[in-house]
C-alpha cells in the first residue's frame, strides 16, 4: 500500500477515526489499533513479509530484556551480539547474499579460478533496512544502559512496525517514539491541521516533481549512450531533484501522517540542497540514518577523539558503510565513497561545522559567496547521484566519460519534458526557498490569509496533483 | 476534534463540488478538437460504408500506418480504419465494433503488442475521455475492469475542465487532431512531415494477459455470427523494440496460433527498418504506411476470395 495510492486514502482516514472515536481515547485500544493497522499495511505488500517483521520484533524484545536483567557483562555482551548477529544475518541473507556470492565468483575469475556459485531469487522484504535498523538502536541502547527495556510488548511492536515509518523511515529511536506510544495522546487541532498541511506538500513533492521528472531520467539514463552530454547533464540534475522530491516527499507524508495520531517522528529531511558545503549537505540530508550512524558507528568507533587519522578513517567507514546499506551493488559503494572525499577537505580542515545555521537567514537572497557555495555543493552531489542512480559502475563511467565530453557544450537531443513540469519544477525551488526557516516548505506559508483564500491555494496544489500527479508510482527508498 | 472534522467536511465538500462541476461541464474546445473526437466521423462511416466492406480495428499503429487507397484499389473493397489511440484499449475497440458488423464484413483487427500484457487493453485516460466526452452513451457499457483501468485518471479528467489552456490560446495538434484524418479514417496529416526523434521501447508488460485472447475469441464468434469473417494481423514494429520483445511476441503469436485465429503473415514479416517510423515504435511515416499496406495487401490476397 503505497502512500500515494487510492487504497491508502480510504485506508488512512477510516484508521483515524477508529483511533480517535472507536477506541475513546484509551491508550491500550490506541496502540492496539495501531499495531492492527500497521500490520495490515505492511502485510498488504506480501503477507509472508510480515513473519519476519515480527519474529525480529520478538528478538529484539526477548533480548532487550536478557541484556537488561543479565548480571555479568560477558551475558550482556552475549544477548547483544545475538541480537545484531540475527539482525544482520537477516539483512545479509535477503539484501547482500547475491551481491556477496557474484562478487566472489566474479573476483576468483579475476584471479584465473573457474567458479560457480548459484545466486538466489530472494524477494527483498520491503523496509527490513529500516525496522533492522530500529531494532539494532533499541539492543544497543539498552546495553549501553540509556533505556530500559520496554515489557510491553504491543508498545514494543508499534514502536518497531508503525506504519508511517515502517517501510522507509525516518529510523526512529526508542528514546524518541517509545515515550509518545506510553504517553496519552489528545487531539490537538494545530498539529492535525498542520499534519494535513504537510501530507499534502509530501504528495506534490512526490507525485508532481519526483514522478514526472523520473520519466525523463530515466529515459536519459536508460539510454545513455545515444545522447550529448548537455542532456545526460539535464538527466543527472532530473534524478537530483527527483531523489529529493521522491524521498523527502515519502518523509513529509510520514511526518504528517504520524501528527494526524498524536506521533511527533523525527525529521528526516532540511532543505539540503540550499546548503554550503558537504558536511551540511549531510546535516540535512536522511537525518535520521546520519544521525544513527553517528551514533551506532561512528562515535562507537572512536569518532574524532583519536586524532586526525582516525577521523578521517572513521568518516570512510561510516560513508562506505552508508552507501552498502543502501543496496547491493557497487555503486552505492562508490557514491559513499565519493561523498566521503568531498567532506574530506572540512573535516581536515576542521570546518564541518561552519555552516551549522539557515542559509541567509531572516533574509530574501543569499550573498553571492553563499550562493556560490550552493552552487558548489549542489554540483558535486549531484555528481554523485549519477553513481546512485546507474545500474553498474561500467554504465556509470560511461554516462560520466560522455558527460564530461565536447559534446556538453552542443545543444540537448530532443527529449520530450513537460514545459509545464519545469515551470512547476522551477516554482518548487522557489517555495523550498522562501520556506526553508520551517520544518517544511509550506509549514508558514499564507498562514496569516484569511481562509478563503488560504484554503484556495490548497485546492490549487490539490488540482495540480490531479492534473500533472502519477499514479501509485513506488518511492525510490523502499528498494533499500 | 469537532472543529477539526467540520472543517475538514467543509474542505473536502468544496473539491467535491468543484469535481461535480468538472464532470457536468462539457468537453472543452481543446478536447472537443482532439483525435478522440474522430470517433463520431469513423462511427459514421461504419453505418454508412456500403459493402464489400473492409474494417480495420486497432490503435494508432493502424491510424498512423495504414493508406486505405492503396487497399481500395488493390482488393476493390471498402475500407474503414476505425483506429485511433491504442490507449483506448483494445477491449473497448473489439466491444464498440461489434454493433455495426453488418453480412459481408472482413473485419481486421491489428493489435498493438501492448495489448496483451498487463491491463494494458482495458485503456486508459484516453478511454475515460472517450465515454465521457464522445461518446456517454459507452459509459455504462464498460466492464468492471475497464473502470478499474480508468479511474485512476478521473481526478485529472474533472480538473482539466479548469484549466485556461483548454479555453483560450490553444492550436490543433497537427499530427492528432480531429483534421488529421482522410476519408477513410486514416491519419495523414503527417505524411509530409520530417521524421522525428523518439526512443526505442523498453521491455514492455510483465505478465501476459490471457484475458485479450479470450476476448478475441469471443469477439471472432460474434463476428461469425453476424456473417462477417475476422482476420489479425500484426501491427509494424520498429525493428529495435521488436527485437527487445521478440519473447512476448512470441508467446503473442503462439498464443493466436493456439486459438486458431486467422493470422495475416507473422510478427516477423511487419518488423520494419527504424527508418520507416515517424514518432514512435508503431507510427510509421508514409514510405512505412505505404510498404506496412502493401505487405498487408499480399496477406489479405492469400486469404481472400
Amino acid at each position: 500500500m503505497l502512500f500515494n495510492s487510492l487504497s491508502f486514502a480510504l485506508f488512512l482516514p477510516v484508521v483515524f477515526i477508529l483511533y480517535w472515536f472507536a477506541t475513546k481515547g484509551n491508550l491500550r485500544w490506541q496502540n492496539i489499533l495501531l499495531l492492527a493497522s500497521s500490520y495490515f499495511f505492511y502485510g498488504c505488500w506480501d503477507w509472508r513479509f510480515m513473519l519476519l517483521l515480527i519474529f525480529s520484533t520478538l528478538l529484539d524484545y526477548f533480548t532487550g530484556i536478557k541484556i537488561y536483567e543479565s548480571n555479568t557483562r560477558r551475558r550482556r555482551l552475549f544477548w547483544l551480539w545475538l541480537s545484531i548477529g540475527i539482525n544482520l544475518g537477516f539483512l545479509g541473507v535477503f539484501k547482500y547474499y547475491n551481491f556477496f556470492a557474484a562478487s566472489f565468483v566474479e573476483g576468483l575469475n579475476l584471479l584465473g579460478f573457474q567458479a560457480n556459485i548459484s545466486t538466489l531469487k530472494i524477494l527483498l522484504p520491503v523496509g527490513i533496512s529500516f525496522y533492522t535498523f530500529h531494532g539494532l538502536s533499541y539492543v544497543i541502547d539498552l546495553y549501553k544502559k540509556r533505556i530500559t527495556p520496554e515489557r510491553n510488548f504491543i508498545d514494543y511492536s508499534l514502536f518497531v512496525s508503525f506504519f508511517p515509518l515502517l517501510v522507509a523511515g525516518p529510523i526512529e529511536r526508542a528514546t524518541h517514539l517509545l515515550p509518545q506510544i506510553k504517553k496519552k495522546r489528545v487531539f490537538d487541532y494545530a498539529d492535525a491541521v498542520d499534519g494535513l498541511k504537510q501530507i499534502l506538500w509530501g504528495l506534490f513533492k512526490k507525485m508532481v516533481i519526483a514522478d514526472n521528472l523520473a520519466q525523463y531520467a530515466n529515459t536519459i539514463f536508460n539510454q545513455s549512450e545515444g545522447y550529448a552530454g548537455s542532456t545526460l547533464l539535464l538527466g543527472a540534475l532530473f534524478f537530483t531533484i527527483q531523489i529529493y522530491c521522491d524521498f523527502s516527499g515519502y518523509s513529509d507524508i510520514a511526518l504528517g501522517t504520524a501528527r494526524l495520531f498524536g506521533m511527533d517522528l523525527l525529521r528526516n529531511f532540511a532543505f539540503p540542497y540550499f546548503s554550503r558545503d558537504i558536511a551540511e549537505f549531510w546535516r540535512r540530508w536522511h537525518i535520521s540514518l546520519s544521525s544513527w550512524f553517528k551514533d551506532y558507528l561512528y562515535i562507537p568507533l572512536g569518532g574524532s577523539k583519536g586524532g586526525m587519522w582516525m577521523k578521517i578513517r572513521n568518516t570512510f567507514i561510516i560513508f562506505l558503510v552508508s552507501g552498502f546499506w543502501h543496496g547491493a551493488n557497487w555503486t552505492f559503494i562508490v557514491w559513499g565513497f565519493l561523498n566521503a572525499l568531498y567532506i574530506m577537505p572540512s573535516i581536515i580542515l576542521n570546518t564541518n561545522r561552519n555552516n551549522l545555521d539557515i542559509v541567509a537567514k531572516g533574509k530574501y537572497f543569499p550573498t553571492i559567496r553563499e550562493f556560490f557555495a550552493m552552487l558548489i555543493t549542489f554540483s558535486l552531489t549531484t555528481f554523485a547521484w549519477i553513481f546512485f542512480r546507474a545500474d553498474n559502475l561500467n554504465r556509470a563511467f560511461s554516462y560520466i566519460s560522455t558527460l564530461f565530453s565536447p559534446s556538453l557544450f552542443t545543444s540537448p537531443n530532443q527529449v520530450y519534458f513537460s514545459e509545464e513540469i519545469l515551470v512547476l519544477t522551477g516554482l518548487f525551488f522557489i517555495v523550498e526557498w522562501f520556506g526553508r526557516e520551517q520544518q517544511y516548505a509550506i509549514a508558514a506559508m499564507c498562514s496569516t490569509w484569511k481562509r478563503p483564500f488560504r484554503w484556495a491555494v490548497y485546492i490549487l496544489i490539490i488540482m495540480t496533483i490531479c492534473l500533472y500527479g502519477g499514479h501509485d508510482q513506488t518511492f525510490i527508498y523502499f528498494q533499500f | 476534534m469537532k472543529r477539526f472534522l467540520l472543517n475538514l467536511l467543509l474542505f473536502v465538500a468544496i473539491v467535491l463540488s468543484l469535481a461535480v462541476i468538472g464532470v457536468l461541464l462539457p468537453a472543452t474546445p481543446r478536447s472537443s478538437r482532439s483525435l478522440l473526437f474522430e470517433k463520431i466521423r469513423k462511427d459514421s462511416l461504419l453505418v454508412h460504408v456500403p459493402a464489400p466492406r473492409i474494417i480495420f480495428v486497432g490503435g494508432s499503429n493502424l491510424g498512423l500506418g495504414l493508406n486505405s487507397e492503396l487497399i481500395k484499389d488493390s482488393l476493390k473493397l471498402n475500407p474503414i480504419n476505425t483506429a485511433i489511440q491504442a490507449n483506448i484499449g483494445l477491449i473497448y475497440m473489439l466491444d464498440h465494433t461489434v454493433p455495426y458488423i453488418k453480412p459481408g464484413d472482413i473485419i481486421v483487427v491489428a493489435p498493438e503488442y501492448h495489448q496483451f500484457y498487463d491491463a494494458y487493453a482495458y485503456g486508459r485516460e484516453e478511454l475515460l475521455r472517450t465515454v465521457l466526452d464522445v461518446s456517454p452513451e459507452d459509459a455504462g457499457k464498460l466492464r468492471h475492469q475497464q473502470w478499474v483501468s480508468i479511474y485512476p485518471f478521473i481526478p485529472k479528467y474533472i480538473f482539466s475542465k479548469f484549466k485556461p489552456d483548454e479555453y483560450f490560446f490553444f492550436k490543433d495538434d497537427v499530427i492528432y487532431s480531429v483534421s488529421s484524418y482522410n476519408r477513410f479514417g486514416d491519419a495523414v496529416a503527417h505524411w509530409n512531415m520530417e521524421r522525428q526523434h523518439f526512443d526505442p521501447d523498453g521491455p514492455f508488460g510483465k505478465v501476459f494477459n490471457p484475458a485479450v485472447v479470450q476476448s478475441l475469441v469471443t469477439f471472432r464468434d460474434l463476428v461469425q455470427q453476424k456473417g462477417g469473417r475476422l482476420l489479425i494481423t500484426f501491427p509494424g514494429y520498429e525493428v529495435t523494440s521488436f527485437d527487445k520483445n521478440s519473447v512476448q511476441v512470441d508467446s503473442i503469436e503462439a498464443s493466436l496460433k493456439a486459438n486458431h485465429f486467422t493470422l495475416l503473415g507473422t510478427p516477423a514479416r511487419y518488423k520494419m527498418p527504424d527508418s520507416l517510423f515517424f514518432n514512435t515504435n508503431y507510427h510509421l511515416t508514409k514510405q512505412g504506411t505505404d510498404y506496412r499496406t502493401k505487405l498487408l495487401i499480399q496477406d489479405l490476397r492469400k486469404v481472400l476470395p
